[in-house]
């Protein structure tokens, strides 16, 4: 967790919103919080802690106090972390204000990161709660060394570190291991407790001389108690066995016996049957007669029922006859009738004939009307199409001639187009003759004026010339006079410094007689030198002035040819002079003006024409599509009036074949075609009617013909039937009146039958049991079996008691079997049970920390990771403590399994280890310092998860002495690598010294300030 | 001319708690009766003169005395600056009224070097700074190394070739210089290093801040060394001052020999006990036993013999590290198995059999499924 940016407002001493941007600060790895007291150093503490958790860093600051004094109700306070874990930034925003009336708003809470949004105290806490992997009071054991608490960690209780670690390090799931290991042996326990109840249960059950405590020697005993119970069951059984058998023997015996008295008895019993019956056979016999003749009566019988039958049939076929002569008379008289009607016949058909071709030949014409009309309206069509087409053509004649005048016209306009362009450029050539002449005039000008000017000039320069060479000559002349005059006194000057037999320097000569005498005012040589001096300028200004006069003199007389050359150009005649170039130029001009406007004329034209000349190409092509127009227009005109004489011709032939081409319709035609079906009609049922009178007539005769027929059969067969009836009744009965009796009696003949059957099915019977049981019977004689059935019964009694015994054994015997199979069952787990049982108790004593070291699991393994915290911060507390102090894991097992998190001191000076609290101010923080950083190494290391990289120390330096600061300093600089960011408060002035950047916090009128130094 | 060269005096520091001032006052002592014996002209101190930015009275009496005599009694010009030690501001009190007595002092970091003539040298005073001092000079450039910061200051300083050019300057010079505990270290990253090579055109480079006497690249570019010993990384090293002769650049050593000496025994406690190994008794001693376990009270019992005992370790114990159970493994990387293979073990002497390991398995599993650890 690295903070990146805090805002404060309204937050302890922080009135106005204030912005610590961290960025820069955990770039340097290392700064210094340093400001006066109370200015809020430890207040920037609070807010990322608030921040983070909703409460403070020191555990005696609650909340409320956070809330700025200077605050008016209504302003919120507002806390807001920005801050970075796993390179992942996260927002956290807290506020709380306060209602008017004194009360507190609720908090609006929130945290951002990555798109989502968390609102609520409760969801912050706990989201932040969760990225961040410890909560509030281990993050300030952790990440905070806050002012005067930096020996809680060091002296925090065993127990208190296993709680932290346990968070850290994630050992949570050792403690479900030994819960549930714990559990595990529980139930091995009660199950093991249960089965031994179970057992002890069973043997109780067992109905044995046992000790109905399971030992090991149960089984064996009750085994053997089993194999003789089965021994006693074995010997009943045999004896049972022989008991049956004996039982079954005495049944046969009896059943024997009572079987051949029941014959005995009943032989007896059928000899008086049969002699029953054959006295009844007489009677019998009789009956057998009387049958005889009822069935006979039975047989005549039917044949009256035949009888009565055929002359029936005789009379219902006479009947039938007579209906058959009535009816054929019937028939007669209606086909005379129809005779009648059939007259008609013929001229019905003919007409119907007759309406029929009418029909037809409508029909035809019908169709004729269709294209009749149809004609008509195409006619009416052309028409329309024929008169608009006119009307076009006219228009586009007109409009035809208009544009061909037009093109005309035009085109004459164009042909004048390449006369003039000739003259076109004929007037540009004139043109430009006349400004060339203009500009040599304008030449001829300059050049005339610049000869006057030369002219002039000349006489300046020869004045000039004239002037300084009679300076020169006055010059030269005076420069000659002096100098002539210098000389002359040299020999005066020479002459007056001689000196007597001197030499002379001129001649050499000592004497000197005719000594010159000065006679003027001599000027000095240097005067006269500057004379001559003169002269030779003034020489030299009189030549300059020669030589300008000579080229000025050249000059002239070239302007002059140059000019003589022109005028003969221009053709000028006349002297040159001022008016005479005014009166060419403007002629030249005039001119010129002239022309261009003939010029400018001849252009508009051609432009003009040029623009006609396009027109007229377009006009030209719309002339010919014109044309076109028309001419196709034309041709579709003919097409059209063709057409219409066409049709026109084909409608009058129509017409003249059917005049009433236009009144025919289909609905008159429908109503012959209704006229013609109802004479058809008519027709058809007059013919059916003959044939179905005809018909009948044929059925009617033949009918009579069979009928006629079978009556003969019928009295025939009649007569012959009576004839046998009569003789039988004679023969059978000699009477008919006692045939008329018999016949009464006929419904008894069943019954007889029946009562017949079975007389002689008794007696038949009988006589066979009676074949059977003579032998089985004869010489015996009945026997008494009370006795025998006593003896018997008292046998069976006694058997049963006995049996029942040996059932009861044996049914005790299976019982004991099975539960002594139960038993082995039972104990062969409970062996199982016992072994698994121990398992788990040995385990669990080891687990829990009733061991040797009295260390649960979970505490080793703590343990370990103590061990390697300790290794972390001995490295520091080496450099710190300069080699002299040391920590060590206290290993002694005194007590209850709560150790093995208990922090002592070796001190090598001393030789002996002792309790971390023995240490003095200085070196307790010192060794806190360690043990902090340490801790957070760890953490670092570890693959948590967790991220606390940033690490607070507020105060506790002023403990330190010169050498121990510098340490301190020197170890935490070091700790900047692994992306550790530390943040020191300080008042100490040597920390301000070594380290350069950090917040600097002061006091302002109203509220803290903070400033950044980087 | 002759020129002394120290540097690193520290003064009032302590050493393991035990005050070496007096330790000091003696060598510095000595120093002045060298100067009262040779023709000397000038004493160079190349930086941290004292041991803390806010240093000890006792510190500021010697010092005080020390230059007395050396610019009221002695007639020598001394030329100071500060080291990474030495509070710039503090030490930089009334130099410009000292100048005209002979004492210069510079701490502060000016666009240009100053120099003090003295016969045919210059002597080019730099005092101890940061790259970032360098900014607030040249605003524009972002020095981060000390190297860049150095290289781009000397580019824009003049000197005259006809004058001995001296530079008097507090550093980190050179790469396989001999480094000691007592030197601070001047900034993170160990980015501190400076090129020799870019004091080309110095005669002679007066060093401070390494405290071995040593030379760097050549002979003339050099570290006077601390006045003493300083730390316990240092027995080894024979601490010294620095004589200079400009006429022909050459140097002279002169040790400095206190009368507690910095020193460091190795031996079994017994040998301490009976006296065999250590020479003089009451020297600043530094003792390393070489027992495998603590002798209680030993630092008592040693300090009757010997006094001034400043430091007493166990190396052998230091490369144990275990006093304890020692099979606490690498925790971290080992699986709750693993963890509990040496548990049992470690618990009751013996291997976890396998019928156990199945059920210690299956419960570990299950609390490890059950419980969604954050």
């Amino acid at each position: 967790m690295k903070p990146v940016k805090l805002t404060m407002q309204a937050f302890s001493t922080y009135l106005d919103k204030t912005v610590i941007d961290f960025t820069a600060l955990n770039e340097k790895g290392i700064y210094l919080i340093s400001g006066d007291t109370g200015a809020g150093k430890t207040t920037i503490f609070d807010a990322i802690c608030y921040a983070l958790y909703g409460e403070t860093s020191g555990s005696n600051r609650s909340t409320d106090v956070f809330r700025s004094s200077y605050a008016s109700l209504d302003e919120a306070t507002i806390v807001e972390l920005d801050f970075m874990v796993h390179e992942i930034h996260y927002i956290v925003h807290r506020e709380f204000s306060f209602r008017r009336s004194g009360t507190r708003r609720p908090d609006q809470d929130t945290f951002y990161y990555e798109g989502h949004l968390v609102e609520g105290k409760k969801n912050v806490n706990a989201a932040i709660r969760k990225i961040l992997g410890v909560d509030s009071r281990q993050f300030k054991q952790i990440v905070m060394i806050a002012q005067g608490e930096f020996t809680k960690m060091l002296n925090v209780s065993s127990e208190e570190r296993v709680r932290i670690f346990r968070n850290l390090f994630h050992t949570q799931d050792l403690q479900v291991f030994e819960d549930q290991l714990k559990k595990a042996t529980k139930g091995y326990e009660d199950r093991y407790k249960t089965s031994m109840t179970r057992l002890n249960t069973l043997l109780a059950g067992l109905d044995m001389d046992i000790d109905t405590n399971y030992s090991e020697d149960t089984i064996a005993t009750i085994r053997s108690q089993l194999a003789i119970k089965k021994q006693q069951v074995e010997i009943e059984e045999v004896e049972r066995i022989a008991r049956a058998r004996e039982d079954d023997a005495r049944i046969k015996h009896i059943y024997e016996l009572r079987e051949l008295n029941t014959a005995i008895d009943q032989y007896h019993q059928y000899i008086e049957q049969a002699k029953k019956l054959n006295e009844e056979k007489l009677h019998y016999q009789e009956l057998e007669a009387s049958i005889k003749r009822l069935e006979c009566a039975r047989e005549l019988q039917h044949t009256e029922k035949e009888i009565i039958t055929m002359e029936e049939d005789a009379r219902s076929t006479r009947e039938s006859l007579e209906e058959i002569a009535k009816e054929m008379q019937l028939n007669l008289e209606e086909s005379a009738e129809l005779e009648g009607k059939e007259g008609d016949l013929e001229r019905l058909t003919f007409e119907l004939e007759a309406l029929r071709q009418t029909i037809a030949q409508q029909q035809e014409e019908l169709t004729h009307q269709d294209v009749y009309f149809a004609n008509k309206k195409r006619l009416k069509r052309i028409k329309r199409h024929l008169d608009r087409r006119y009307e076009r053509l006219e228009i586009a004649e007109q409009s035809h001639k208009k544009l061909s005048s037009h093109v005309e016209r035009d085109q004459q306009s164009v042909d004048r187009l390449p006369e003039l362009r000739v003259q076109k450029h004929d007037m540009e050539v004139q043109m430009k003759a006349i400004v060339d002449r203009r500009v040599k005039l304008h030449e001829l000008s300059d050049a005339w004026d610049s000869y006057n000017r030369e002219i002039e000039r000349h006489y300046e320069l020869t004045n000039d010339y004239d002037q300084a060479k009679a300076e020169y000559q006055n010059a030269f002349s005076r420069y000659k006079g002096e100098y002539d005059l210098y000389m002359s006194q040299q020999a005066g000057i020479l002459a007056s410094r001689l000196q007597k037999n001197a030499p002379c320097p001129v001649c050499g000569s000592i004497h000197h007689p005719h000594l010159a005498v000065l006679t003027h005012d001599v000027m000095s040589a240097h005067d006269i030198d500057s004379l001559e001096q003169e002269a030779e300028s003034l020489k030299t200004r009189m030549d300059e002035a020669y030589d300008a006069l000579v080229q000025q003199t050249a000059l002239k007389r070239e302007l002059k040819i140059r000019i003589t050359n022109m005028k003969r150009e221009l053709g000028i005649i006349e002297e040159l002079s001022k008016r005479v170039f005014i009166i060419l130029l403007s002629d030249t001009i005039q001119q010129h003006t002239n022309d261009a406007k003939v010029y400018e004329q001849i252009s508009d034209e051609i432009h003009y024409l040029e623009k006609l000349q396009n027109s007229l190409r377009v006009n030209k092509i719309d002339c010919q599509k014109m044309e076109e127009n028309i001419t196709t227009t034309r041709n579709e005109i003919i097409t059209l009036e063709t057409e219409r004489a066409t049709l026109i011709a084909s409608n009058q032939m129509i017409l003249d074949h059917t005049p009433e081409i236009e009144t025919i319709s289909q609905e008159s035609i429908n109503a012959k075609r209704k006229e013609a079906d109802d004479l058809n009609r008519e027709i058809e049922t007059i013919r059916g009617a003959r044939q179905e009178l005809d018909r009948k007539h044929l059925v009617l005769t033949t009918l009579q013909q069979q009928k006629t027929e079978h009556l003969f059969d019928v009295e025939q067969s009649l007569v012959g039937k009576r004839d046998q009836f009569n003789e039988r009744v004679i023969k059978d009965f000699e009477s008919m009146e006692n045939y008329d009796s018999t016949k009464r009696m006929i419904k008894l003949l069943d019954d007889k039958q029946r009562v017949l059957r079975e007389y002689q099915q008794e007696v038949h019977t009988v006589n066979q049991l009676l074949t059977t049981l003579k032998p089985k019977v004869e010489g015996k004689e009945k026997q008494d079996l009370t006795k025998i059935q006593q003896d018997y019964d008292a046998f069976k009694a006694d058997k049963k008691k006995k049996d029942d015994y040996a059932s009861a054994l044996r049914y005790g015997y299976n019982q004991a079997k099975r539960i002594v199979q139960q038993i082995e069952q039972l104990a062969k787990d409970n062996d199982k049970l016992i072994a698994d049982y121990n398992l788990y108790f040995h385990l669990n004593q080891i687990v829990s920390g009733r061991n040797v070291h009295k260390l649960s699991f979970e505490r080793y393994v703590l343990a370990s990771f103590f061990e390697h915290i300790l290794d972390y911060a001995n490295v520091e507390l080496q450099s710190l403590s300069q080699g002299r102090f040391q920590f060590l894991r206290r290993t002694q097992t005194k007590g209850n399994a709560g150790q093995g998190l208990d922090l002592n001191i070796i001190d090598f000076e001393t030789g002996d280890s002792r309790d971390v609290r023995s240490l003095s101010g200085g070196e307790s923080f010192k060794a806190s310092l360690a043990l902090a950083l340490g801790l957070s190494e760890m953490i670092q290391n570890f693959a948590g998860g967790i991220e606390l990289n940033a690490f607070f120390i507020d105060e506790g330096f002023g403990s330190l002495d010169g050498e121990s600061l510098d340490q301190a300093i020197e170890v935490l600089m070091d700790l900047r690598r692994n992306d550790r960011v530390i943040s020191i408060i300080s008042h100490v002035s040597e920390l301000k010294d070594r380290i350069e950047s950090g917040i600097v916090v002061t006091r302002g009128a109203v509220g803290s300030e903070v400033q950044i130094i980087v | 001319m002759k020129f002394i060269h120290l540097a690193d005096l520290h003064l009032g520091k302590m050493l393991h708690q035990f005050n070496l001032i007096d330790l000091q006052k003696e060598l510095l002592d000595q120093v002045v009766a060298y100067i009262q014996n040779h023709d000397i002209q000038a004493v160079v101190i190349a930086g941290d003169i004292y041991d803390r930015s806010v240093p000890s009275q006792e510190a500021v009496n010697i010092l005080n005395d020390f230059l007395n005599q050396l610019i009221n009694e002695a007639h020598v010009k001394v030329l100071m600056i500060s080291g990474n030690h030495d509070s710039n501001d503090r030490l930089n009190f009334a130099s410009a009224i000292l100048e005209s007595q002979g004492l210069y002092i510079e701490t502060r970091l000016k666009p240009e070097m100053s120099y003090v003539e003295i016969a045919d040298v210059r002597f080019y005073m730099l005092p101890f700074f940061k790259p970032l001092h360098l900014k607030h000079l040249v605003k524009d450039i972002n020095f981060t190394t000390y190297n860049e910061a150095m290289a781009y200051y000397l580019s824009y300083q003049n000197l005259d070739p006809r004058y001995r050019n001296i530079l008097i300057t507090h550093q980190f010079v050179g790469h396989h210089s001999q480094v000691s505990d007592s030197e601070m270290t001047l900034s993170v990253g160990g980015t501190d290093v400076i090129d020799p090579r870019l004091f080309a055109r110095f005669d002679y480079v007066a060093l401070g801040h390494l405290h071995a006497p040593q030379s760097v690249q050549r002979k003339t570019i050099r570290y006077a060394g601390s006045l003493m010993r300083y730390s316990f990384s240092e027995v080894h090293q024979d601490k010294s001052f620095t004589v200079v002769d400009t006429d022909d650049m050459s140097l002279v050593t002169i040790p400095l020999i206190p009368s507690l000496q910095v020193t460091m025994y190795r031996g079994s406690y017994e040998d301490f006990i009976e006296h065999r190994i250590v020479t003089k008794n009451d020297d600043l001693l530094a003792i390393e036993l070489t027992d495998n376990h603590l002798i209680p009270h030993a630092i008592d019992q040693l300090r009757q013999r010997y006094p001034n005992v400043l430091q007493l370790t166990y190396p052998q114990l230091l490369l144990d590290k275990n006093l304890h159970l020692d099979h606490y493994h690498e925790v971290k990387n080992m699986s709750y198995y693993e963890l509990f293979e040496h548990f049992y073990e470690d618990m009751t002497d013996q291997k976890l059999d396998e019928a156990s390991r199945t059920i210690v398995h299956e419960l570990l599993d299950e609390a490890g499924g059950s419980n969604e650890a954050s």
